[in-house]
């Protein structure tokens, strides 16, 4: 069952994955995130704490979700990601396609 | 917008008359000659009606004045004749002029109306003078004209007879009679001037035809025509247009320099297209245009921001985009040369839950006449500015308490104190109660700021559940035992270590069992549960307490809230502890949920992940 939880924190908006991040968490999390990029300014985060691994699906997504940060102006901002999604980002050579963070809270400071 | 206002005045100069003129009509010049050939045709006809009024006029006082000259030479004439008795000779007289004049009736009438002599030979009169002549006046003189006729009564009076009275009757001349012979003539000369003015008009139409033309221009150029050849006019139209098109092509040459020189200046710096990505890798919004205000450049910031397409922007018109009046007269200012050369103005965009907040810095360019355009989002440093200064104030206020507190028995020991030894000690104790009271909330009040500051840290420590539970059984037992408070720990036999800041952990749970105990009556019960799964742990702290409202078990996690309920009583509390706990567990992964039922009781769930080895 995919589970997109969504929170805001001042003006940005944290979404967090529950569980691993592969087709159906993807989908969702695209439905989610893609439609809210251009009206926030790319002022939002994608909270991995509680996303253990990822498959080519979540890949692709995260992707679509930088590239339409990217038209924005902005990074894809990563919190939490975890060892096994970030060997994956540099088997596929993705790794600066992202901004990375510890935890959500220090990805959102970054926007001030 | 000068040249729209022109377009306006030309535009209402021709709706002067919208149904006579055909749109193929509607130039400038038209309406014009339409206008100068009614006033002619006006000014020629009222003149003509002038002139013929006042020749009548005029006739008919020179015929009136014909007949009463006419009327005294015959009564002059008539008088001896009637004295010495002839009346053939009168009679023939009267004959001859009525005749000769045209009169519709001459004749002499006695005093007693009597006919003595007609012109109308067929009309009764007398052939000899009467023997005596009938006594009475005469007529008073008098001229009168009716229904074409002029009539002049005159009184004759005949010496040793008595007195008649000449009567004439003579037709006023026709009113236009005068003017007829001329009316072919000025027909004539009026139609030859109508016609020789049409013909003048319709040169002068034509010259003026390029007005029409350059209105057109003007019009399209203020609907935002981007190409410039539409402003174009044909040669054919003769020197104007010739002109026109000079100065035409001389503005196009020189925006092309100008913006070829500033492509090369670009192309020059631009080593490899270097400097477009450096621009298109900003996370703020830029924006170049021409002086027209038309975009030259703009990278996905600006675009986002502005919320249009990117490749379409490319010769867009700015100001119909932006929707903040005051911004849209600053642009136009800045365009103009009018305002600042450097202008800073922060707006609001964006649907309700999704405002952002700009600051946009528009500095015009002194070679090219455009415009540079940055936008920045400064909607988060907003949010975190009103967060911190509503945290200041609160804060303020908080801290004012057990500090006036402090100050207050400090006075009252100095004072009263110092020799009743029982006073001073009660003092000191609320002196010392006041000032952990102090410590805890600065200590609180620190890590609310830290985790909103984004610069708390979460050590990674294997945490001994069994042993925090423990520590907590040994510092809360002795409150719950002065409130009889039976606090239980339902512990299952084994637990295991999750990872996370012991401290922080320890902190979230004081708050939650010392809150229990605080809010539940004396007698009451409080008791902490634990449940865990494979991915997740569960503790849960119940209590019998007076329980929290629905209203606010939605605030209860909200910095410095404090339910506004009179059942608090003396109860004291920072309103931090909830939030602060609530916070530390968002930062471990975990989620910190409440339920209760007023004068019930409170259950605090709090539910922490427990990341399986090795991942």
């Amino acid at each position: 069952m995919s589970t997109i939880t969504e929170q805001r924190q001042g003006a940005v908006t944290v979404l967090k994955p529950e569980g691993p991040f592969v087709q159906e968490q993807a989908e969702a999390l695209a439905s989610s995130a893609l439609p809210r990029v251009k009206p926030l300014l790319g002022r939002m985060v994608v909270d991995m704490a509680a996303s253990p691994y990822i498959d080519s699906a979540g890949l692709e997504t995260l992707l679509d979700i930088a590239d339409e940060m990217d038209k924005c102006g902005q990074t894809l901002r990563l919190a939490a990601v975890s060892a096994t999604i970030r060997e994956v980002f540099e088997l596929t050579e993705l790794t600066n396609r992202f901004e990375y963070h510890d935890d959500a809270n220090s990805a959102v400071r970054s926007f001030l | 917008m000068r040249y729209r206002r022109l377009v306006k005045l030309i535009d209402a100069i021709n709706n002067m008359f919208p149904k006579r003129l055909s749109a193929g009509q509607k130039s400038l010049t038209w309406p014009y000659i339409v206008a100068l050939s009614a006033l002619f045709l006006l000014a020629y006809a009222s003149g003509g009606w002038w002139f013929a009024q006042t020749a009548a006029k005029q006739q008919k006082q020179d015929a009136v004045a014909q007949a009463e000259s006419l009327a005294a030479q015959l009564s002059s004439s008539v008088e001896p004749l009637l004295a010495s008795g002839e009346l053939s000779s009168v009679r023939r007289l009267l004959t001859e002029v009525g005749y000769q004049r045209h009169m519709a009736d001459c004749k002499l009438l006695l005093s007693d109306g009597r006919p003595l002599v007609d012109s109308d030979l067929d009309k009764p009169q007398l052939t000899v003078l009467p023997a005596i002549w009938p006594k009475g006046q005469a007529q008073a003189d008098e001229t009168r004209v009716i229904g074409g006729q002029i009539l002049v009564d005159k009184a004759i009076p005949v010496p040793g007879k008595g007195e008649a009275t000449l009567s004439l009757s003579m037709p006023l001349p026709e009113s236009m009679a005068l003017i007829q012979p001329a009316l072919p003539g000025a027909a004539l000369i009026g139609v030859c001037a109508l016609g020789g003015g049409l013909v003048v008009l319709r040169k002068l139409r034509e010259r003026l035809a390029i007005l029409t033309l350059i209105r057109d221009a003007l019009r399209d150029a203020g609907d935002g025509i981007p190409d410039m050849s539409a402003l174009s006019l044909n040669p054919g139209w003769g020197k104007e247009a010739e002109g026109w098109n000079r100065l035409l092509m001389g503005q196009q040459v020189q925006d092309f320099t100008k913006i070829q020189q500033t492509l090369e200046a670009l192309n020059m710096q631009n080593q490899g297209g270097a400097l477009e990505d450096a621009c298109e890798g900003l996370t703020d919004g830029l924006l170049l245009t021409d002086s027209m205000g038309r975009a030259i450049y703009l990278n996905g910031a600006a675009a986002a921001h502005l919320q249009i397409d990117a490749d379409q922007a490319e010769g867009l018109q700015l100001l119909p985009l932006i929707t903040d009046e005051s911004l849209a007269e600053q642009v136009e200012q800045v365009l103009s040369g009018s305002g600042p050369g450097r202008v800073t103005h922060e707006i609001q965009r964006g649907e309700q839950g999704e405002e952002n907040t700009l600051r946009v810095t528009i500095k015009r360019l002194r070679e090219s006449g455009g415009m540079i355009m940055t936008l920045e989002d400064v909607t988060q440093q907003r949010v975190a500015e009103a967060a911190r200064h509503d945290f200041v104030n609160r804060a303020t206020h908080e801290l004012r308490t057990p500090l006036t507190n402090i100050r207050l028995y400090v006075e009252t020991a100095q004072t009263d104190g110092e020799d009743d030894k029982e006073l001073r000690g009660e003092c000191l104790n609320v002196i010392s109660r006041e000032s952990q009271r102090l410590e805890r909330l600065v200590n609180e009040m620190l890590s609310v700021s830290e985790i909103e500051a984004g610069s708390m840290t979460m050590r990674k420590d294997d945490v001994r559940l069994d042993q925090l539970f423990k520590s907590l059984q040994q510092d809360y037992s002795a409150n719950a035992s002065q409130k009889q408070i039976e606090l239980r720990f339902d512990l299952p036999p084994k637990l295991p270590a999750i990872q996370g800041d012991r401290d922080r952990l320890s902190i979230v749970l004081q708050n939650l069992l010392g809150n229990a105990i605080k809010y539940t009556p004396d007698g009451g019960e409080v008791s902490v549960g634990v449940d865990l799964s494979a991915t997740e742990l569960s503790i849960e702290v119940r209590d019998s307490g007076i329980g929290i409202s629905e209203e606010d078990q939605q605030h209860v996690f909200e910095k410095f809230y404090r339910a506004n309920d009179p059942r608090l009583g003396d109860i004291t509390g920072s309103g931090l502890g909830l939030a602060l706990a609530h916070e530390i567990v968002r930062l471990h992964g975990g989620e910190l949920t409440v339920e209760s039922v007023l004068n019930e009781g409170s259950t605090f769930r709090l539910v922490l992940p427990v990341i399986a080895e090795g991942v």
